[in-house]
């Protein structure tokens, strides 16, 4: 059940970290339940180590970017992010952060900490950084955390999309889920 | 099978607006694509090579974009649907043959895709290509979103035949690099073998040819004039009286505004998708409309300039604003706050603006620019180079690829660029204007691209500079594409050459050539050395293949070093080599084995011998 039809987030990251693969299964999520979906991309020279940023915007936008203080929510792959795109975020919007221990966040806005590195490492899968991020993003909007409704698609949903797009690379579909379930089960560090 | 084979008219696809493009080809039956790669274009192309090896459709990387836009200049006047693909800053390398093909015509439809990229992201500079569509004669058509980049393309090829002209589309980065819902439309069958009729009076353009074509040019202008007058890519919103004229992505930012502001009621928005030539008529009946009009563009004022003088033509005298003060500016992409924020204050609006959370307690990071890769051959040869020269006052012209960000320190190896090729041709210059230590540096795609000339000049001209070649197998920072110097075999494509570049520049007549593999520290070195005591042209070629390149083509073996206890921090790893698998843990160095790659140049340059491979876990 959703409570609106208009999501907007941010992802962020450094280039390599799989910005644009979470930023693609949460944009076919949306189309899987027949939500209109636009997203807008960093590719080219910033890709090389730089600040990789992606917003999405789901429901009736025409505009592809997201103006600073309208985001509902932002996840961000490093911790960095927050001091960089934090800005896009509207008052009391979630922001997931991968980062070894809570950082100060303005009282506006309602954050969420993991440390993904960590899990990750512990996981020998140290490329899935981005997989727990959007696992434990999306249990912390189940359990409530970021207020009803507030993101477009489930777990259950990502799951799906990950079954269709790796269809037939089995291993790597497996190590995909095993990842998300890692970020699913974890709850925010306070 | 590729998915923009897919032959399912109405199927709906998440596509990149890039892979749109791509499919609007295809749906328009393309046969022939050329290109040279360049972000934000580089997926059109990168798909439609894929395409041609599932399909009858011929594709190539050409040389540049000069080559790219000729062979598609042959193909299309032999009657072939043809796309010629690039860059912004590519179509000033394919001027040339642009503004006299424009002079000839074209048989098959030729659409040119320039992919403009204001802001930035991946250029050398912001540029507007809709003055190549007013300095050639030719018709632009300019996309405002992923599904409408689709049909355009499609349809540019249609226009293209109507007016035996090339066609050109303009895109932005925030087109090409966004993705949205597309509805596949049906695929037009290709003709793939054409035919070229002799014809020299129209073909051969000397000036008595030249005079003639150039007045049927600008009848096909005319021509092209009346059709955007009715195109159904030019349209109105709205009935109100305070007029926005707007193109691309702005038309977005326009909608979204005057639904956030509230004033669909008082507002008309003209949307220009066929935006030259632009229709006088139906800008001058859209102004008629109007009390006021503000014109939504991003980069140059070419629209408000034009609008302006239409309404000079119609004697009309309602303010028209664009650029300027606490209006638009020409500087960088347009976002919605911005044009909502000049819209508001244009037509005196009430407006609050939305107010992000104050992030001043949040701890300040500095700025994450892009790197070289971890294990990036380019590090090596900068180091070699930058060891050999100490003691010397050096300038070092640099040119365009992943190798540019070597101007960062530590390394600082960049002290000049400005487009492709230009180091060589820059070295010519500084060496003969300055008595200091010219060293370039060009990547084996560029060198090919437009550095070969410049050599040619250099040893005609008896420069004295050194130039290394950056060969790293691939063209790297564009996604991988090859060039003429790759090994095609890694691909498993058959049926293409290979040019050696030793053997080219050793053919230029340049006598000091050394080939060296830069992970060897001290020999690179020496080598080095050697080529800057050479009096003269000297070329070092760099051979070791792209990190990145070799683990996609599985043919990287990686072998993680790490920081020993004999580590006295000296730091040389960090100060002088700068690669991003180092870190700091308090205040010992150590290395992060997930992103080392083991190229065992910081265990060279270490002083004491203290990072050394990483030993293989025991079994069990």
């Amino acid at each position: 059940m959703q409570s609106k039809s208009h999501y907007q987030i941010v992802i962020s990251g450094v280039g390599g970290q799989g910005v644009l693969f979470i930023t693609r299964l949460l944009a076919e999520a949306a189309i899987e339940k027949g939500l209109p979906v636009f997203t807008s991309e960093t590719h080219g020279m910033a890709q090389r180590g730089g600040t990789v940023i992606s917003h999405l915007k789901v429901g009736e936008f025409a505009s592809p970017l997201i103006s600073p203080g309208q985001a509902d929510g932002l996840i961000a792959l490093k911790a960095e992010s927050l001091d960089q795109h934090g800005g896009y975020l509207k008052p009391g919007g979630w922001a997931a952060v991968n980062v070894p221990a809570p950082l100060t966040m303005p009282a506006a806005a309602t954050p969420f900490y993991l440390d993904a590195d960590r899990l990750a490492r512990e996981m020998d899968n140290p490329r899935s950084v981005n997989l727990i991020m959007l696992g434990f993003t999306l249990s912390s909007a189940q359990r409530g955390g970021f207020g009803h409704g507030s993101l477009h698609c489930s777990l259950n949903d990502i799951e799906a999309v990950l079954e269709n797009r790796l269809k037939g690379k089995t291993n790597r579909l497996q190590s995909s889920l095993r990842a998300l379930k890692a970020g699913a089960d974890s709850t925010t560090a306070t | 099978m590729h998915k923009l084979l897919a032959d399912s008219p109405g199927k709906k696809m998440l596509l990149l607006g890039n892979e749109a493009i791509a499919r609007g080809a295809i749906e328009a039956g393309v046969a022939f694509a050329t290109t040279y790669p360049g972000t934000p274009s580089s997926e059109i192309s990168l798909n439609l090579f894929r395409v041609s090896h599932e399909s009858d459709l011929y594709f190539e990387y050409s040389t540049n974009e000069k080559v790219a836009l000729e062979v598609a200049a042959a193909a299309a006047n032999s009657g072939l649907r043809t796309f010629c693909m690039m860059k912004h800053v590519g179509l000033n390398v394919a001027a040339d043959p642009l503004m006299t093909l424009a002079y000839v015509g074209v048989k098959g439809g030729l659409v040119i895709l320039t992919a403009d990229d204001p802001s930035m992201f991946s250029s050398q500079n912001e540029q507007d290509n809709r003055y190549y569509g007013k300095l050639s004669g030719l018709a632009i058509l300019e996309p405002s979103s992923v599904e409408e980049a689709r049909q355009m393309t499609a349809e540019a090829f249609d226009l293209s035949e109507k007016l035996g002209e090339p066609v050109i589309l303009r895109t932005t980065t925030r087109v090409n690099h966004s993705s949205a819902f597309v509805e596949l439309g049906k695929i037009t069958p290709r003709k793939i073998k054409g035919d070229f009729k002799k014809d020299p009076f129209n073909f051969v353009t000397v000036p008595a040819v030249s005079r003639r074509l150039h007045v049927r040019l600008l009848e096909n202008w005319d021509k092209a004039q009346a059709m955007a007058e009715t195109s159904t890519f030019n349209f109105t919103d709205g009935n109100g009286t305070w007029g926005i004229i707007c193109n691309g992505v702005s038309y977005n930012y326009v909608s979204d505004a005057v639904k956030d502001l509230g004033i669909a009621d008082k507002t008309r928005i003209l949307r220009l998708g066929f935006s030259h030539p632009m229709p006088p008529n139906l800008i001058k009946a859209f102004l008629n409309a109007c009390e006021k009009v503000l014109v939504a563009e991003e980069g140059e004022p070419v629209m408000e300039e034009a609008v302006k003088a239409f309404a000079q033509e119609a004697g009309l005298t309602l303010p028209i604003a664009g650029k300027g003060e606490r209006l638009f500016s020409r500087l960088y992409e347009f976002d919605p706050a911005m044009v909502r924020r000049v819209m508001a204050g244009y037509f005196g609006v009430p407006h609050a603006p939305s107010q992000p959370p104050d992030l001043s307690d949040v701890p300040e990071i500095p700025q994450r620019p892009p790197n070289l890769c971890a294990g990036c051959s380019h590090r090596a040869t900068y180091y070699a180079v930058k060891k050999a020269a100490e003691g010397r006052e050096t300038i070092y012209p640099t040119d365009i690829g992943c190798y540019t960000l070597g101007f960062l320190p530590p390394l600082a190896m960049g002290d000049f660029l400005i487009c492709m090729g230009s180091s060589v041709s820059t070295a010519c210059g500084f060496s003969k204007a300055t008595d200091k230590k010219v060293i370039a540096f060009i990547g084996d795609s560029t060198f090919f691209h437009s550095g070969l000339t410049g050599l040619v000049n250099a040893v005609y001209n008896n420069h004295n500079f050194t130039l290394v070649i950056l060969d790293n197998g691939t063209t790297a920072m564009t996604g991988h594409q090859p060039n003429p110097g790759v090994d095609m075999s890694n691909l498993n494509l058959s049926g293409y050459g290979r040019i050696s570049i030793e053997a080219v520049v050793r053919a230029i007549g340049v006598e000091h050539v050394t080939v060296i593999k830069p992970y060897k520290v001290n020999k690179s070195i020496e080598a080095v050395k050697a080529a800057l005591d050479h009096k003269g042209v000297s070329v070092i070629i760099s051979q070791e293949m792209c990190t990145l390149y070799a683990r996609s083509l599985k043919k990287l073996n990686v072998r993680a070093f790490t920081v020993t206890d004999k580590c006295k921090n000296h730091r040389d790893c960090i100060n002088q080599i700068g690669c991003p698998a180092f870190f700091l843990e308090g205040e010992r160095v150590q290395i992060n084995p997930n992103t080392c790659v083991g190229c065992a140049v910081c265990a060279q340059i270490c002083p004491e011998n203290a990072i050394t491979p990483v030993k293989a876990k025991k079994a069990g």
